[in-house]
């Protein structure tokens, strides 16, 4: 019953790279990143700061606790944003605990079927508003312009107004 | 939710995951095939695995279980080993705030605090003392980390244990509340509890200090009572939502006789003056026929397992009517059988 081998995960970048398992997680997340034209390089405007961004890795498991995926993301440094500038608006709903219990009861009741999705990469589906730079992500520093920055057309993880950003796309 | 004349489909978003459910499976289907279109999305099939929860569906009834949860956090921090234990705390323990020495990782204490407490998403016989334990976060000492021990010990004892929701049930809501007075030693505030059914199975409960200092055992079960009323609206407006109907009177059981006198009756009285707003609110209720305070006994009042620590066999037999069940997938036995944990 006992998980015996507890994979290490890396805390960043340099950790990582050289790993295969890592360096295919990390070349698979840019590539939903570049299909879904989060951003494009531009040169950063002089009254704009770039927010830093990192990778961060995680070992996803099964419910039976065996390894199922290898899982780079990379988080924009959300902290870094200020208030009125950077971003507004931050408050996004979830469902309830009890709204999930009473409507799987209602359900199982009623004998309805019970059905489970889940969203790749949700927060890269809301459209940003505001004006975001970020500085080009570690290891992927495009050759030819690195001194250009990230411009943000869509929310990336760890932005302060990335939830709300997917709650206003699907709701 | 959205509701047609081929029927009803339902979907909870809890941020990148979905729960879809409906009475007709086909509407299900393209529901799936749009969503598909428009986002990113993967079909994981029946519901199985949702924000650490097991869902274990069955002809007889879905478990909902933190087994693989609770399993990972007891290997977190050593417990696997433990010896296993029959209740979650010893009864008549009053821990206070000035026990003796400081807990030497306080980050480590806070932290098993966060997964108790996302635990009792499916273990209502955790939450009084799981409520306990966490009024102590901000300087945990020794004793409240032993008792952080016994609940971890408890649950290794449980962890089979889930809420269990019957199929083809009834779908009656009846609710429970009841409250200590006085039950802390240390601020003289007390405790209230309350929990819901919905079919077989608790979909809401509560172990909660109040916020004010009550002046008799009546006014504590009476703001109780309130707290449960309020509970109760909100439940009859997710329900009607939900496109059920909600007509029928919801039934509460209460063992404190004065607390319901007191709801039924409008009678002046000087000691129940100062909670008039909380009377106002369930009396408002109570005539328009919302809800009804029908009283119940002690040995029955489930209610019982959020204001104090119990003993085994009333523990045992009030997780058996909250439907707190262990799971068993042998689909011949019956429900009854498959619930005696010991």
């Amino acid at each position: 019953m006992v998980r015996i081998i507890q994979e290490v995960e890396p805390t960043c970048f340099e950790q990582a790279v050289g790993n295969p398992k890592w360096d295919n997680a990390m070349d698979e997340e840019m590539a939903a990143l570049d299909a879904n034209a989060t951003w494009e390089l531009v040169a950063l405007p002089e009254d704009k700061k770039a927010i830093g961004c990192k990778w961060v890795y995680k070992v996803k498991h099964n419910a039976n606790g065996s390894v199922s995926k290898y899982k780079a993301r990379l988080v924009a440094k959300g902290y870094a944003q200020t208030y009125g500038i950077d971003y507004e608006e931050t408050y996004s709903p979830v469902a309830k605990m009890t709204t999930i219990k009473t409507i799987i009861a209602m359900a199982v009741a009623k004998g309805w079927s019970l059905h489970q999705m889940d969203v790749k990469n949700v927060f890269l589906h809301g459209d940003l508003h505001e004006e975001v730079y970020m500085e080009q992500p570690p290891g992927y520093v495009d050759q030819t312009h690195p001194n250009l920055v990230c411009g943000l057309k869509k929310a990336l993880y760890d932005l302060k107004q990335a939830p709300k950003a997917w709650s206003n796309k699907i709701c | 939710m959205k509701k047609t004349d081929h029927g009803i489909v339902i979907i909870v978003i809890y941020v990148d995951d979905l729960i879809i459910t409906g009475n007709n499976d086909a509407n299900i289907f393209d529901l799936k095939k749009l969503l598909k279109q428009k986002f990113e999305m993967k079909d994981l099939g029946e519901l199985r695995y949702f924000l650490d929860i097991e869902v274990i569906q069955s002809p007889k009834g879905i478990w909902l279980l933190q087994r693989q949860y609770a399993l990972n956090k007891l290997t977190e921090y050593g417990m696997t080993g433990c010896k296993s234990i029959l209740i979650p705390l010893e009864q008549n323990v009053k821990l206070s705030a000035d026990e003796g020495d400081l807990v030497e990782d306080t980050t480590m204490y806070r932290r098993i605090m966060g997964n108790l407490i996302y635990m009792t998403i499916t273990r209502p016989d955790l939450s009084y003392e799981v409520g306990v334990v966490s009024q102590f976060m901000q300087t945990p000492q020794k004793p409240h980390l032993d008792a952080v021990r016994h609940i971890l010990r408890y649950i290794k004892h449980t962890l089979q244990c889930g809420i269990f929701y019957e199929a083809k049930n009834q779908l009656q809501v009846h609710g429970y509340t009841n409250a200590n007075w006085v039950g802390n030693v240390s601020d003289r505030r007390s405790t209230s509890g309350f929990m819901f059914s919905f079919g077989s199975g608790a979909v809401s409960w509560s172990s909660k200090k109040q916020p004010t200092v009550a002046l008799s055992s009546t006014e504590v079960e009476y703001k109780s009572a309130a707290i449960v009323v309020c509970e109760v609206v909100w439940l009859q407006k997710l329900l009607s939502d939900l496109g059920q109907s909600v007509d029928a009177l919801v039934v509460i059981y209460c063992d404190n006789i004065s607390s319901i006198l007191l709801a039924n009756n409008p009678i002046y009285h000087v000691k129940t003056k100062h909670i008039e707003v909380h009377y106002h609110f369930i009396r408002k209720k109570i005539l328009a026929k919302k809800i009804n305070l029908i009283h119940v006994n002690t040995e029955n009042q489930v209610a019982n397992i959020f204001i104090k620590a119990l003993g085994i066999n009333k523990l045992r037999k009030f997780r058996k009517m909250f439907g707190v069940l262990e799971v068993n997938l042998s689909l011949r036995g019956s429900v009854e059988n498959s619930s005696s944990t010991s």
